[in-house]
């Protein structure tokens, strides 16, 4: 299959659209808790992060 | 195991931003319980919509959209103003704008459900609503709106809920006098936040990355919501001012918002001394900004249209400023330019009443001003613009929902604005350092286990 193609039916398909609205909501909650942990996480104890600074 | 004292940064204003937080009144009670009523209204006449189908609102072939579609801009435009204020100006480092971050973000907070609300309410199947996400294409501006919206909605209620945390545990520290829920809701949202500098110092740091973060969305959002008009091929829709126009008509309506919001709490829960004026008059100067920025974007848009002289484009136009919608097109313009300016500059400094006013109309136009971007268009669709000549009137149901969304916005700012902080004590901490005269005691040290020298 030629690669326009496959692009092609990526975006004329009905599904794909849907996937990539779920990973970037799944992306952002991911981030989002990590972050949240790591500032509660402050002044507790030194992090990996904070050794190598 | 019996939890550290937590730190809580000094602040002068402490008691006065806690003391609506005391109690709920009895004309807080009547006033969530009117409101309440509205939202029934609106409820009982969403069920009855779908229950008769869509023929119960005004819309009609080929007018599709209405006050439902105007009300989702009107809202998301709303929200713009805590990101505007919090995170833009956070950026730009005005230092000014820290008593009102949280007033500001609560509209954003609140007013992003009822944009997202009134898009389920105009679906004639809002039970096919998760097709978007099952049968999602790319092609559909329709699936960028959805990704937009839900990444910013979920965006800012973490950006919202990471700068009340510190707030939150000060509730939960000094708040030892509630029932036992609400000592229970607080020790669960401030997640067991103690207070150390680290802490702070991360927050901080998140909170100025997030800040960039949201700026971005703030922009696409909006964008993606013009573009669901801008993509079609339609008269005055389909522009590439479209994008910016809806942009700074959003950051207008909701920093306008915002003096309202503030004038109100202001004086409700006697916040004069942490509120003080001349939050208004910083406000006042980026209001005038916005005013003439609108303006141009407005003599832009219709200029250009005037000049092309493109038959379909020219029946909308004359529509809005002869036809149908000239009173609300009029109206729009002394609303949301004409009088504002006027009082804004003239007699807008130093002056509270004359910038709400100012700022009531200044809604009262932008939300016209969505409604007669929307449906002249409709009225006169491209190419069936001689064949078809669409009418519209909202009916009696479009306007219970809308005033109960409305509602649904104030009861959620009211109730909250009871139960936590308006005003954001960690921010506008005088010193973060420990109290001197306190009594050394070991628990308080927290402070020497986070300089780690």
């Amino acid at each position: 299959m030629q690669i326009g193609t496959i692009i092609s039916s990526l975006i004329t398909s009905a599904g794909p659209g849907g996937i990539v609205v779920l990973s970037v909501i799944a992306l952002a909650a991911t981030v989002y808790y990590n972050l949240t942990r790591w500032i509660l996480k402050g002044g507790e104890e030194k992090s990996d992060f904070d050794r190598f600074n | 195991m019996r939890r550290k004292p937590s730190f809580h940064p000094h602040n002068d204003h402490e008691a006065i931003v806690m003391a609506p937080l005391a109690t709920v009144t009895r004309r807080d009670y009547m006033l969530w319980a009117f409101l309440l009523g509205i939202m029934s209204l609106g409820l009982i006449a969403f069920v009855r919509q779908f229950i008769l189908g869509l023929g119960v609102t005004g819309m009609n072939r080929p007018i599709y959209w209405g006050v439902y579609i105007t009300n989702f801009v009107f809202f998301i435009g709303l929200a713009h103003s805590g990101t505007f204020i919090s995170a833009i100006l956070r950026i730009a480092g005005q230092e000014w704008r820290k008593p009102l971050t949280r007033a500001a973000e609560a509209i954003t907070l609140f007013s992003l459900p009822f944009g997202v609300a009134s898009i389920i309410v105009d679906m004639g199947r809002p039970d096919r609503m998760l097709n978007i996400i099952r049968y999602g294409r790319f092609q559909s501006p329709l699936l960028w709106d959805f990704t937009a919206v839900s990444l910013y909605l979920f965006s800012s209620v973490v950006f919202f809920y990471l700068s009340l945390l510190p707030d939150i545990a000060l509730c939960r520290d000094r708040l030892t006098n509630k029932p036992p829920w609400q000592r229970r809701m607080y020790q669960i949202l401030a997640l067991g936040w103690q207070g150390r500098p680290q802490q702070y110092h991360r927050l901080e740091k998140v909170l100025d990355g997030m800040a960039i973060f949201m700026s971005m969305l703030v922009v696409t959002v909006h964008t993606v919501v013009s573009w669901v008009f801008g993509m079609t091929i339609q008269p005055g829709w389909h522009s590439a001012l479209i994008g910016p126009f809806f942009l700074i008509g959003a950051i207008f309506s909701g920093t306008a918002a915002v003096v309202i919001v503030l004038a109100i709490l202001r004086r409700v829960y006697n916040l004069a001394e942490a509120l003080p004026i001349n939050l208004f008059n910083s406000l006042r100067k980026l209001l005038i900004v916005f005013t003439l920025g609108w303006l141009y974007m407005m003599v832009a848009e219709f200029l250009t249209i005037f000049y092309g002289n493109i038959p379909e484009e020219m029946e909308v136009f004359w529509q809005k400023f002869t036809g149908d919608f000239s009173l609300i097109f009029w109206a729009m313009t002394i609303f949301v330019f004409v009088i504002p300016l006027y009082l804004m500059v003239f007699h807008g400094k130093d002056n509270i009443s004359v910038m709400v006013t100012s700022s009531v109309l200044v809604n009262i136009g932008m939300w016209l001003e969505r409604y007669v971007v929307i449906i002249p268009t409709e009225t006169r669709p491209r190419l069936l613009y001689e064949l078809v000549q669409g009418a519209y009137t909202p009916t009696l149901t479009e306007w219970t929902i809308t005033l109960s969304l409305f509602a649904g916005l104030i009861l959620l700012y009211s109730v909250f604005s009871r139960f936590f902080p308006i005003v954001p004590l960690w921010e506008t901490a005088e010193s973060f350092e420990p109290d001197p005269s306190a009594e050394p005691d070991r628990s308080t040290r927290i402070f020497g286990a986070w300089s780690n020298k």
